[in-house]
């Protein structure tokens, strides 16, 4: 009688399919894709709009400086939530520069190695990345008070949203500045011959100055409760 | 241990961290940027005749640019490597002292282009670049600037392909000989063989660019001359020679209305056989009669009242440096000779 109860047991338990543990917890899923919409750094926290405006003229530099962010962004936040519970408060923020700085340095060393034309157009503002708003933004707000696994998600999460923002503008200036989308021409030759020509306007920050803006005033429209929210 | 204290050490702990790894990275990646470095100046040197996004830079370069070091007087430099001259510092030197790298380009044609390397200051710091000159060292055939600090939209587009398509075919001097180049401003230059559009807002840059052509471009003036007024020729033994214009000149009247032997003015230090320099053009004027007859024979006759070994001597001393010069062996035979009737002269006596 025994046995044959055990038998029951065991395949109702074979029967029952084992739950796997994700890899991320609902929490952490939720750190990597709120900086996507409705926390997304350039539109709703309104930080690191400068480089946002100077490398978005092509989709190239775009999506470079885009992973350049994401890793100094995550990595800044890694280092610093390890350490958030030794830095002495008097130096504090100079020991957040010192970490973004030490970062941004090793990516602009690797740059000039190993994708030395990109590193001639992206000169000046990879060295920004130092001074963007964002990063060093995110290490107070979150980096300083969380853990490490979180905090790098954080930084990632945030340097995708960053990235989001910045391919979009990127997309539209360089397609109807430049007629190409990551330098392969896309507006055929017969267009321009029927007299369409390449907006210039594209090309100027002003523009991805109105292309931000359009797109803040479509993610109000969707998500009324973001306005008014920075 | 006293919070500050902590604080100090934390701080020097960090620093020293930060360092170890930053001073490793750099020590370890430099000579992969140094690659890149030079591949992207070749890429421009290149392209201020040609440019071709596929190409391979090393190898372009490899074939069809030559390296020269000139000075201000016009005179080759040897024992430097035109490469890694570094302008900003031959600028502070003085003129006199100064080392002028040039890439000579040679295309497809055979045609030759002159490449000139240029460093200057602009606005906010050093600007540069390279213009290619045609055979005639007068008309550009293309340039290419860069700049290290200018300011994005304004003086920063001297980078621009539009900007610097401008000044093909421009002459630098016009045709009375004056330097006259400049960057004009505002727009409708293009007709003006002369100058080009200057960038709006841009003016302190563009001055700076036009006094860098300039001075740059002067420092070349002597060696220009040398090779606009030289001709290259190819004997019958088929060695090249370079002779300038003025000693093929006279060459032609060397052996001139049927005369056979001819007394020439070469002069020796005393009593030795040294040649002096004024002598020089002398016999280099018997090797380009000599390289343009190649079936001639001419043979050198020195005599000395008094000493018969010296007359030797300066024969041939005065054969070997001919030989020097680029002349065929074949074509020269000396002696030296002692009669006391006739006077310490030299002469060139055609022999067939």
């Amino acid at each position: 009688m025994s046995t044959t109860t055990t038998e029951v047991v065991q395949d109702v338990i074979k029967e029952v399919p084992k739950k796997r543990k994700p890899f991320l917890s609902k929490k952490e899923r939720q750190i990597l894709t709120d900086p996507l919409d409705d926390a997304n750094p350039i539109t709703v926290q309104v930080l690191g709009l400068c480089s946002a405006l100077a490398v978005t003229t092509q989709v190239k530099p775009a999506f470079v400086m885009t992973l350049c962010v994401i890793f100094v962004c995550a990595f800044a936040n890694l280092v610093i939530s390890l350490l958030r519970n030794t830095i002495p408060s008097s130096i504090r923020m100079i020991v957040q520069l010192v970490v973004i700085a030490s970062l941004v340095t090793v990516v602009s060393e690797m740059l000039k190695a190993f994708q030395y034309e990109l590193s001639k157009q992206l000169s000046v503002y990879i060295g920004l990345i130092i001074t963007n708003c964002m990063v060093m933004g995110r290490l107070e707000a979150f980096a300083m008070s969380n853990k490490p696994w979180q905090s790098f998600l954080d930084g990632i999460g945030n340097g995708i949203g960053y990235g989001a923002i910045l391919i979009f503008v990127a997309v539209f200036r360089e397609l109807f500045g430049s007629g190409t989308l990551f330098k392969i021409q896309i507006i055929p030759q017969f267009v321009y011959d029927f007299g369409y020509s390449n907006n210039g306007l594209m090309l100027t920050p002003a523009a991805a100055m109105f292309l931000i803006g359009i797109f803040i005033w479509w993610q109000r429209a969707r998500k009324p409760k973001l306005i008014d929210i920075s | 241990m006293s919070d500050n204290l902590k604080t100090i050490i934390y701080a020097g702990v960090m620093t020293l961290i930060v360092a170890l790894v930053l001073a490793t990275m750099t020590s370890v990646l430099r000579p992969i940027q140094k690659v890149e470095e030079d591949r992207d100046k070749k890429v421009s040197i290149l392209a201020a005749v040609e440019f071709n996004e596929g190409m391979d830079a090393d190898k372009e370069y490899e074939q069809r640019i030559q390296e020269v070091v000139v000075n201000a007087e016009g005179e080759k430099v040897e024992n430097t490597k035109a490469f890694d001259i570094d302008l900003y510092k031959e600028g502070k030197k003085p003129i006199e002292e100064r080392a002028y790298p040039l890439y000579i380009y040679t295309a497809d044609t055979e045609k030759k282009k002159y490449i000139v390397p240029m460093n200057g200051m602009g606005l906010w710091d050093q600007i540069g670049g390279f213009l290619a000159l045609n055979g005639d060292f007068n008309t550009i055939d293309g340039v290419i600037f860069n700049h290290v600090g200018e300011t994005p939209g304004l003086g920063a587009e001297i980078t621009e392909i539009w900007f610097q398509k401008q000044f093909k075919d421009k002459k630098l001097k016009n045709t009375s000989g004056t330097y006259v180049f400049d960057v004009k401003k505002g727009t409708g230059n293009s007709l003006d063989e002369y100058s080009v559009d200057g960038i709006t807002g841009s003016t302190i840059t563009g001055d700076g660019l036009e006094a860098m052509m300039k001075e740059d471009l002067g420092g070349y003036e002597s060696y220009f001359k040398k090779l606009v007024n030289q001709e290259l020729i190819e004997s019958g033994s088929g060695n090249k020679v370079t002779f300038d214009r003025d000693i093929l000149q006279a060459a032609k009247d060397f052996f001139g209305l049927g005369k056979k032997r001819l007394e020439n003015q070469i002069y020796f230090q005393d009593r030795s056989s040294i040649i002096t320099e004024q002598s020089y053009d002398q016999i280099k004027t018997l090797v380009a009669f000599l390289k343009t007859n190649p079936t001639k024979r001419v043979k050198i006759l020195v005599n000395d009242r008094k000493d018969e070994s010296l007359s030797m001597r300066r024969a041939e001393s005065i054969f070997a440096y001919a030989l020097q010069q680029g002349a065929t062996e074949g074509q020269l035979t000396y002696s030296g000779i002692e009669d006391r009737k006739s006077g310490d002269r030299v002469e060139f006596e055609l022999i067939n």
